[in-house]
């Protein structure tokens, strides 16, 4: 099936593209972010994995939401200062 | 009145004597709030209440309003009240020098119009918010990172929005003083649209803007 993702946050994820993904049926957004950093040839921080949230569509999601083919997934930044 | 001259006719006279009888409750007198206590001040509404319970230190001297040389270790919520005097002595101000917690959030917020999230971390956004949906009231919130700034409103009927507030903290970019003005700007729009009930609200999206990239996104969100 095929996703697609963007990155709200680009220095954090380097060389991760935006874009349309082939993944597996039943692949998680964790799943997911695992093939994309496999293909840029990267490891993201704990630090950085911190500090997304999920979107998919316009709907709140986690790391283990499955994924359903069209499926457009938002990887936000968490903004906590004030 | 000669004061509210220049609101005219972006809002109207009528719609100013609205405002003077809000009720709105800043929660947070640092970097947002002192910018959004200022601006609702200036425009008129006519109670805030303003809650926090720290002191000003000199990490707060890069953005926050209400912080100077003159204002260190003093209590944040009396310096915005002592401000407000000044700048705007119709607005009635009560200062709160306390945290929000579980035990008295719901007794802050209650009978005000709006809650207004001027806050700098993710649980006590989460007490707050989850107060307000309880009792009804809209909640404004806003944050910034770095060059980012986001703002949303949450109505009462809305699913929580704790997934952006929840877990560990993540990557620390600082916090700059224009991102802090210009969130609480649009947070200060947002509450008088609120309190006069004009339409556009941010509601159902997120408005995230990066000031260095120059990029302004609505997001949608949907919480229902």
């Amino acid at each position: 099936m095929t996703v697609t993702i963007k990155f709200s946050v680009r220095e954090l994820v380097g060389d991760m593209r935006d874009g349309a993904y082939d993944v597996p049926e039943g692949t998680t957004i964790s799943g997911l972010l695992g093939i994309a950093q496999k293909e840029a040839g990267m490891v993201l921080s704990e630090e950085v994995k911190n500090s997304f949230v999920f979107l998919v569509g316009s709907i709140p999601a986690q790391w283990e939401t499955v994924l359903n083919d069209g499926d457009k997934v938002r990887v936000l930044y968490k903004i906590l200062g004030g | 009145m000669a004061r509210y001259e220049r609101n005219h006719p972006a809002i109207s006279e009528a719609e100013q004597e609205i405002l003077a009888k809000k009720r709105v409750l800043v929660a947070g007198c640092g970097g947002l709030g002192g910018y959004i206590i200022e601006l609702l001040g200036r425009i008129g509404v006519g109670h805030l209440t303003v809650v926090d319970g720290d002191v000003f230190i000199q990490s707060n001297l890069n953005r926050q309003l209400l912080s100077s040389n003159d204002t260190l270790g003093r209590k944040k919520p009396d310096c915005a009240a002592e401000r407000m005097r000044s700048v705007n002595p119709l607005v009635s101000l009560r200062p709160v020098s306390t945290f929000i917690t579980e035990e008295n959030a719901e007794d802050l917020i209650a009978g005000h119009d709006v809650v207004v999230d001027a806050l700098d971390n993710g649980p006590t956004r989460i007490i707050l918010a989850r107060a307000a949906r309880k009792l009804k009231i809209p909640f404004v919130s806003g944050a910034i990172s770095g060059w980012r700034g986001r703002v949303f409103v949450l109505m009462p009927d809305d699913l929580s929005a704790d997934f952006l507030w929840c877990g560990e903290k993540g990557v620390i970019q600082g916090n700059l003083c224009f991102a802090a003005s210009s969130t609480a700007s649009v947070q200060a729009a947002e509450t008088v649209k609120l309190l006069l009930d004009r339409p556009g609200l941010l509601h159902g999206r997120l408005l995230e803007f990066d000031l260095l990239s120059g990029q302004w996104e609505e997001i949608p969100l949907d919480l229902s």
